[in-house]
């Protein structure tokens, strides 16, 4: 009998088209794939030719090892492959194992030929391999237009045979797009439009309001057990705790009700911004989405972040709802985000919010504070942090 | 730590020092299972009685004519009473029952299993001072009434039933519909002949003794079906290893209250904090205490309907000030079961309610400690 290995065999679409980048994209998820693993100290991890290879990882450990590198940003699509000779008996004889235990009726065979000094073509190969199943599994027949399953032989430096696959996150490795920072408030959209930018490859970190003794403790409870999720594919995330109460209380005292809402908004901005700036993070992301709520309006959103000088990302802008809720539920988010603790008082709420504020008119409101940028700064100075691994 | 000024006594109190220090000493001596067949487990079996003694001294219930089912607590004992009545018969399970429209959970929640089940509830209504409007009773109770259930003191405002009137009147219209009295938060703390009643839920955590540790107080000769069920302890009705430490310890907490005098205790300081509460607010804000007499003295109810109870609750706990309120801030979460509601009140006074709730461990320094803090923030909120 031939030697093979088993082992998990990770692909990488879209950074192998990286060009001149490349080399740092794949050093980037090749460190994110240890930190992934970390729990797993056993295994060993190599790189082949636009793939990573995970070998010495043992059976119990194995659907572990799977389900956190499907989580790593940047990971296409993970095989369980065995890896043999690059010859055609230990790639017919290791076929014939690797199917085996498929339980389905048809198959066809895909051969990629990256060594292309092999005697054979890859059809051939295909037709070859397919024949040697064939013979050696009793009871499954080929079908080329809707098999049951593929099975794949790669041609490297050795030959990869495998037909389970696992689909991953793709995106991007995490580090590669720079550091936001994400206003999480608690609810539902927030944790999301983190997600979705910290795909692409920005290492997130969070900013949460809240307004103590307005708002509950379980409500910043909430928050940071949020972040708690978001650290797993975030490697870590740092969550800033700032308290409004102060500037609630003077806006509530000094401004036209309709008004209250957006001015939050602005000061929520505004010390995202500070924040931003001091800890050299580039954007602001957030959860709004367009129409979802009467700060979410275009007015609404131009005139909050008209305060803020870093880039300010939406990603969720033109979600529906629905759609929101679907990959909260993916990731795990939906379940703490509707615990029914608010993130802002009621009392704060006016009856009819403006719906169409204006820059120049949230100027005027919050001119009438006295000493606002004091309020606004002693709020940011004062602080707390939380740090989640 | 600084001082912590605890008025939320009707949700919990403090353990007396000699009760936790006294079922250390429980522990440690007197480990045997009180079920078992030796000396050993007869000695600790001999707590049952000691416990017994104090708790129905308390109640000033005659031993001869009542006994002692130890149970988790008031829930539970609750649910024995209800559920152990009801589901004694097929025919128990399609009678009515009443119980009145400012029930603890722990009642309303089982009566609503029990409708469940088959059986019909009625719920008598209270006045606005939250007593028992006595043509309610006479209308909700009819020959087929099988239990009566109703709360001694309301754990949200205090309001205290006239029992042995409510009895008398229950007995009157049908003799064997049973009534259970809920004093989970009257005992220890208000005084009654209630010698007619058939039942009678408490909870050791209340009065000073730790958490976990309950009884059902049960008229001699009761029949009750068993809710829990096992090894058959306490003649079958509450199986399950018999909890003789903490019996000790609750039977030692009620031992400590009428012998300290709590009541009278409980009384003056009452009586200061209402003093003082209406020096300062007024008796606008009040839910509770006036007019005299109708109102357990540990419980202070009162609206200031400026801001939420939640959010004043909170204000008060920054300053070390623990009190407590039934309504969320939150539209979503709000206390819809409120008695403040079945009392007549209105939505915002409901949200905006606060309860102080006091035990012998307050002192009228701290009371004083609470009324200013309470003004201060007032005072933060009217600018």
């Amino acid at each position: 009998m031939s030697v093979h290995n088993r082992l998990i065999l990770i692909k990488y679409g879209e950074i192998s088209l990286k060009g001149a980048n490349r080399g740092f994209f794949v050093k980037t998820l090749d460190k994110n794939i240890r930190i992934a693993l970390k729990g797993f100290p056993g295994v060993t991890i190599n790189h082949i030719q636009s793939r990573i290879t995970i070998s010495n990882v043992s059976q119990s450990d194995e659907a572990g090892v799977v389900e956190r590198l499907a989580k790593v940003f940047g990971i296409v699509r993970i095989a369980l492959a065995y890896e043999t000779d690059p010859d055609m008996d230990s790639i017919q004889e290791i076929a014939a194992i690797a199917v085996g235990d498929s339980g389905a009726n048809s198959f066809k065979v895909e051969t990629t030929r990256a060594d292309k000094r092999f005697p054979l073509t890859s059809p051939e190969i295909s037709a070859q391999v397919g024949a040697y199943v064939l013979a050696n599994a009793p009871g499954l027949v080929v079908d080329v237009r809707n098999p049951d399953f593929i099975l794949h032989i790669e041609l490297r430096k050795n030959a990869y045979v495998y037909y389970k696959q696992v689909e991953c996150e793709a995106g991007l490795p995490l580090g590669t797009g720079g550091d936001g920072l994400v206003l999480l408030s608690g609810g539902i959209d927030s944790p999301v439009a983190s997600y979705m930018i910290a795909r692409r490859g920005m290492k997130m970190h969070g900013i949460h309001f809240h307004s103590y003794p307005y708002t509950s403790l379980q409500a910043l409870e909430k928050a940071k057990s949020l972040a708690e999720i978001l650290a797993v594919q975030n490697n870590g995330f740092v969550l800033y705790i700032v308290n409004l109460a102060k500037i609630q209380e003077a806006i509530a005292v000094n401004c036209n009700a309709p008004y209250f809402t957006i001015l939050l908004r602005r000061a929520m901005y505004r010390i995202a911004d500070m924040l931003a700036e001091q800890k050299g993070i580039g954007a602001l992301v957030t959860g709004e989405s367009l129409g979802q709520v009467a700060s979410q309006t275009m007015e609404g959103m131009a005139c909050s972040s008209a305060v803020a000088k870093k880039l300010i990302l939406r990603p969720l802008v033109s979600f529906d709802k629905m759609d929101i809720v679907k990959i909260a539920k993916r990731i795990g988010t939906f379940e703490t985000s509707i615990l029914p603790y608010e993130d802002c008082c009621s009392i704060f709420t006016p009856k009819h919010p403006q719906i169409r504020p204006r820059i120049d008119r949230a100027q005027i409101e919050e001119d009438k504070i006295p000493n606002y940028l004091e309020l606004l700064v002693a709020a940011f100075e004062e602080k707390d942090m939380a740090q989640f691994e | 730590m600084g001082e912590k000024y605890y008025f939320d006594n009707a949700a919990s109190t403090r353990p007396y020092g000699e009760v936790t220090e006294g079922l250390r000493d429980y522990c440690m001596n007197c480990y045997a299972n009180p079920s078992s067949n030796h000396s050993l487990g007869f000695e600790a079996l001999k707590t049952l009685d000691f416990a017994s003694e104090w708790l129905l001294k308390e109640l000033r219930l005659p031993s001869k004519n009542y006994e002692v089912i130890y149970t988790s607590g008031a829930t539970e004992s609750a649910n024995l009473a209800l559920r152990g009545t009801i589901e004694r018969s097929e025919r128990l399970l399609r009678s009515s029952f009443a119980i009145t429209s400012i029930e603890h959970h722990c009642v309303s929640q089982t009566a609503a299993y029990l409708e469940r089940r088959g059986a019909t509830s009625c719920v008598l209504k209270v006045d606005k001072l939250g007593q028992l409007i006595p043509e309610s009773v006479s209308d909700g109770i009819n020959s087929t009434t099988s239990i009566a259930s109703i709360i001694w003191v309301n754990n949200e405002t205090g309001a205290a039933q006239d029992i042995k009137g409510i009895v008398d009147l229950v007995k009157g219209i049908n003799p064997s519909t049973l009534v259970h009295i809920d004093a989970a938060q009257a005992f220890g703390k208000v005084t009654q002949d209630i010698s007619g009643v058939d039942m009678v839920s408490i909870s050791g955590h209340k009065f000073h003794a730790p958490k976990g540790v309950g009884a059902l107080i049960v008229k001699k000769g009761l029949q009750l079906a068993p809710i829990i069920f096992g090894g058959g302890q306490q003649k079958n009705l509450r199986s399950g290893t018999i909890n003789a430490p903490m019996i000790y310890a609750m039977g030692k907490a009620a031992r400590i209250g009428i012998e300290n005098g709590s009541k009278e205790q409980l009384q003056e300081l009452s009586s200061y904090l209402l003093k003082c509460f209406v020096q300062e607010f007024g008796e606008e804000p009040l839910n509770s205490m006036l007019p005299e007499g109708i109102y357990s003295p540990h419980i202070l109810n009162v609206s200031f309907e400026s801001l939420k109870g939640e959010v004043f609750m909170r204000m008060l706990e920054e300053q070390d000030v623990f009190v407590s309120t039934s309504s969320a801030c939150s539209s979503k979460a709000e206390n819809k079961d409120s008695a403040l509601y079945a009392m007549g009140y209105g939505k915002k006074r409901v949200d905006s309610a606060l309860r102080i709730s006091i035990s012998v461990d307050n002192t009228k320094g701290q009371i004083d400690y609470l009324i200013d803090k309470i003004k201060n923030i007032k005072k933060r909120l009217s600018h």
